[in-house]
């Protein structure tokens, strides 16, 4: 079998919408659907590959260290770009997370780097930002 | 800036790594590294889905704030029924009435033919044919 094509639907509060809009508009994102339900983006590079946040007034207290997705993680092309995502992040008031940015040598091979940012969206959901290549420095 | 989906981390019971490795080998997909406790697939692009155990003993739900379902797409409608086989032959049956053609997402062109499950962890995954009718 062959497969074509992802997508996933992350429930979150829609009062949060404008947060995954500008990040995702920052990050380079397509818009895909905009409306007081659903906002959809798409990185454009691989059209194949969409995210939908969807509104949800469920507050179960889910825990990103329990069973499921933990976090999603964003491909930069520079380590230039990861440090302008924590610039950006500081002017919106997010943490970064777990001592990022950083590089982080346990998921380094020879002659590249694993360079991250980690932060949690108001719905508490976890995301990286990372550039893996060769180090920049 | 430019940038993709790189790639998404889930949390699961280190009991349930087998069935991951074999569903997404059934989708097609690589097998890219194995080491303990770990299992990361992908589907031949830059993308990866790394499952690592072991997860917090803490009962999350998908409707929830985080992550609903992961949807995987198929190139025919015949890719979706024997995911359900495949599915079937491990005990796990359709959620939400599918597998079916969900007439909330087809146009007068187009199917979306759907199956819906979860996995032991409880995390709800689809598998869907997106594209012409009657293939």
């Amino acid at each position: 079998m062959k497969t074509a094509g992802i997508h996933l639907q992350i429930n979150v509060d829609a009062a949060n919408f404008g947060f995954y809009r500008d990040l995702f508009t920052f990050l380079g994102w397509q818009i895909l659907n905009d409306d007081e339900y659903v906002l959809g983006v798409g990185s454009g590079e691989d059209g194949a590959i969409s995210v939908w946040f969807a509104k949800t007034t469920n507050t179960a207290a889910n825990d990103y260290d329990g069973p499921g997705m933990n976090h999603l993680a964003v491909h930069a092309q520079s380590q230039a770009d990861v440090d302008q995502t924590v610039d950006y992040l500081r002017q919106h008031g997010v943490e970064c997370l777990f001592e990022t940015p950083r590089h982080r040598p346990d998921f380094s091979s020879e002659g590249s780097t694993y360079y991250q940012v980690m932060f949690a969206s108001p719905d508490n959901l976890l995301f990286e930002v990372v550039y893996m290549g060769p180090k920049q420095d | 800036m430019k940038t993709r989906l790189s790639h998404l981390q889930f949390n699961v019971n280190a009991a349930n790594l087998r069935f991951y490795h074999d569903l997404f080998a059934f989708l097609g997909w690589q097998i890219l590294d194995q080491f303990a406790g770990s299992v990361i697939v992908g589907p031949g692009d830059h993308f990866s889905i790394w499952f690592y155990s072991p997860a917090e003993d803490v009962k999350n739900h998908y409707n929830g704030p985080g992550l609903n379902h992961l949807a995987i797409g198929t190139e025919s409608v015949a890719d979706v029924d024997a995911t359900v086989a495949f599915l079937r032959e491990r005990g796990i049956t359709g959620l939400f009435e599918t597998p079916r053609h969900n007439p909330e997402w087809m146009t007068e062109e187009n199917d979306y033919y759907q199956i819906i499950f979860t996995s032991p962890d409880n995390i709800l995954f689809e598998v869907v044919y997106e594209g012409p009718l009657n293939t």
